[in-house]
């Protein structure tokens, strides 16, 4: 995966490009907004990455112009202002995805995953696939290994969720976010919880285990 | 900083009392001036119609007598009249013939009474009243009265309305000088109370006095104010202790931590540990700043973006969220009656807020118990209501548990931020709501109250 990276703080910057490079993802680095603007134009990406606060250009207008200019490249902010307003007009603003500082080096990698994967999935797939699991969109039945799965309907959009992002790591706010529309750290982590109840249905009394937890990150479904 | 008392003149009561004394004057001044000019023109009137009865007499006395038996006449009748107030003289061809006064006047115009300044024969100028009648043979007679008697009370009466009108200016102000002093010992009464507690003396409340005037009233309200004041302090810091325990606690562990994963001789998977649980820390630190951020973004007043939210289908995403929780705690969520509303209101919020309701409610009822959601409507106004059988909250601490950092038990060992029900209290006031904490008997119902004008 070949990752922008446009950040004007050079050790968030760094550790940003270190750390993605460890996981396997290739990042170029720019300190300004219109040198980002000039990179971003000129060649393909996967994803860019952008800092809301950039001095010469503000982040929100650079995606705005690349958006008029048809560039349909997955973008993700990085960004100190959590207020829920603030995410809105970074995604009306063209954006695919709004992560809020401080950011766990999973979470980035998590999402540009699932912001690649969404750009390039086929559209209008009526059912998904993983290993020996399957899920009907349909019907909304789920089998794993020919066996019919009773699912809740959380337990459904969860499930479908993972199965939507098998073998990339999902992080427990994604699936917060993605699922309940909760965009806010709960007291209690219930989402274990629901993982959990849905281990009991997917993996208990099948092979192999194909809900996995990623320590540090959130968890993944690989078959 | 703090202003001295004001010197006593130039004290707005005391010159407000002074604007009295010209308005008494007139006041005064006017009653004097129309009793006297009333008087003066009831006497001046007397006089004229005696003067004129006088001249009438003697007209028909002298009726064709001839100028010697005129003059005779004349003379008997001021005879008769010495010492008197009444003024005859007769002239003829210009000469006086009978006379007990003398003139310096012109020729005076006949028939009419004029006031003139005399002559007495054998006494002093004085102002005289005077008509004046042609007789037959060109002579005239002049008939008058003596005024010095109303010039007498017109003096008397302009000594007296000096003297009142002194004595008036006098007391204004003797009166001025005395309320103003009453006035000016209530605000420095005041002013030093104030300026005690302007320098440190906290605890200082303003005197009051017997009584329900206006100066007790100021003094209890201010005493009111500066109480409301020391709540707020206190609070302040209360909240500032509590954030410092709270932050410096997960500081200290991450610190710690990571030192003894610099220890030599750590081993990688120690070290490992070490630096997970300080991430797993600053995490902490970084919710419980999302969500003083939060309140303080509330409490700042941002604008309201509201949008229709349909409240049992919250609810039942509630229920879908913690289901498992409860299952997991051996608790039974479920929902109450969801009376159908829809209200103006920002989802997002309300999701956050009515989530660390049901949250606490799990959280703080035992095993076996049960946890209820219900949307209710009393009179138009809709009320999203937590319920659970837990051991509740006692009565005395239902206002504590709101203060930012409260946890009900001191320790404050227990997970969470605190900040649970600050969070709700804050989103409760961004959508004027109220939250009110109710005995469930047993347990706790948190309500969380709607204005009927949120309905959409």
């Amino acid at each position: 995966m070949r990752v922008l990276l446009i950040e004007d703080d050079r050790d968030i910057a760094d550790y940003l490009s270190r750390g993605l490079r460890e996981l396997g993802v290739v990042v170029d680095c720019v300190y300004d907004g219109n040198d980002g603007l000039h990179l971003a134009r000129g060649e393909e990406w996967d994803a860019i990455i952008v800092d809301r606060m950039l001095p010469s250009l503000d982040g929100l207008a650079l995606i705005r112009t690349l958006r008029g200019e048809g560039v349909a490249t997955p973008i993700l902010i990085l960004s100190a202002l959590s207020h829920v307003d603030e995410r809105i007009k970074g995604l009306k603003a063209g954006a695919d995805d709004y992560i809020i500082k401080p950011y766990a080096l999973a979470e980035v990698h998590a999402r540009l995953e699932a912001a690649d994967r969404r750009h390039k999935a086929p559209r209008g797939a009526c059912s998904l696939s993983v290993g020996d699991l399957n899920m009907d969109l349909e019907t909304r039945q789920v089998t794993r290994a020919g066996t019919p799965i009773a699912l809740h309907p959380r337990e459904f959009r969860l499930l479908e969720y993972l199965m939507r992002n098998a073998g990339r790591v999902v992080t427990r706010t994604m699936m917060r976010e993605a699922i309940w529309d909760y965009h806010f750290h709960p007291q209690t982590n219930t989402l274990d919880v629901h993982i959990s109840r849905l281990r009991q249905k997917i993996d208990s009394g099948f092979g192999a285990p194909m809900i996995h937890t990623v320590r540090g990150a959130g968890y993944c479904l690989r078959g | 900083m703090a202003s001295r008392t004001p010197n006593l003149l130039r004290l707005a009561t005391f010159r407000h009392s002074l604007v009295a004394i010209p308005l008494n004057l007139i006041a005064g001044l006017s009653v004097v001036a129309f009793v006297y000019l009333s008087t003066q023109s009831i006497a001046m009137r007397r006089i004229d119609r005696d003067i004129t009865a006088e001249q009438v007499r003697l007209m028909e006395d002298l009726a064709d007598a001839s100028s010697d038996v005129t003059a005779e006449l004349i003379g008997e009748r001021i005879t008769l009249e010495r010492g008197s107030v009444r003024l005859y003289l007769l002239l003829s061809q210009g000469h006086p013939r009978a006379a007990n006064f003398t003139l310096d006047a012109p020729l005076l115009p006949p028939h009419a009474i004029t006031t003139l300044r005399v002559t007495r024969v054998g006494g002093s100028d004085v102002m005289a009243r005077l008509s004046v009648i042609h007789l037959n043979r060109g002579e005239l007679l002049v008939v008058g009265r003596d005024l010095t008697e109303q010039v007498g009370f017109r003096l008397i009466v302009e000594e007296t309305v000096m003297l009142a009108a002194g004595l008036t200016a006098f007391f204004a102000v003797l009166l001025g000088l005395i309320v103003s002093r009453s006035v000016l010992r209530r605000l420095s009464a005041i002013n030093a109370t104030v300026t005690g507690i302007l320098y440190g003396q906290m605890d200082r409340r303003i005197p009051i006095a017997g009584g329900e005037d206006e100066f007790n009233t100021l003094a209890q309200n201010i005493n009111a104010m500066l109480d409301r004041i020391d709540q707020s302090m206190a609070a302040t810091r209360e909240v500032t202790d509590n954030i410092a325990h709270d932050l410096r606690t997960p500081l200290n562990r991450i610190r710690v931590r990571l030192e003894l994963a610099l220890l030599p001789n750590t081993a990688g998977e120690e070290m490992e540990h070490a630096v997970m649980t300080a991430l797993e820390e600053a995490d902490m630190m970084s919710e419980t700043f999302e969500a003083l951020l939060t309140i303080a973004r509330l409490d700042n007043g941002i604008p309201a973006d509201f949008a229709p939210v349909d409240l049992p289908a919250l609810a039942d995403d509630l229920i879908d969220y913690f289901a498992p929780l409860a299952e997991e705690k051996d608790l039974t969520l479920r929902t109450g009656p969801l009376t159908p509303t829809v209200i103006m209101a920002d989802r997002h919020l309300l999701f956050q807020a009515f989530s660390n309701a049901v949250d606490n409610a799990i959280r703080y009822t035992p095993a076996g118990g049960t946890v209820t959601v219900s949307i209710e409507r009393t009179g138009g106004a809709p009320s999203f209501v937590v319920a659970d059988d837990g051991p509740g909250i006692p009565v005395e601490k239902r206002t504590d548990v709101l203060r930012r950092f409260h946890r009900l038990d001191t320790s404050r060992n227990q997970p969470g931020t605190g900040l649970g029900l600050s969070v709700v209290e804050a989103v409760a006031r961004h959508h004027q709501a109220q939250l009110l904490l109710e005995d469930n008997c047993p347990g706790l119902r948190l309500r969380l109250c709607f204005p009927a004008d949120s309905v959409s």
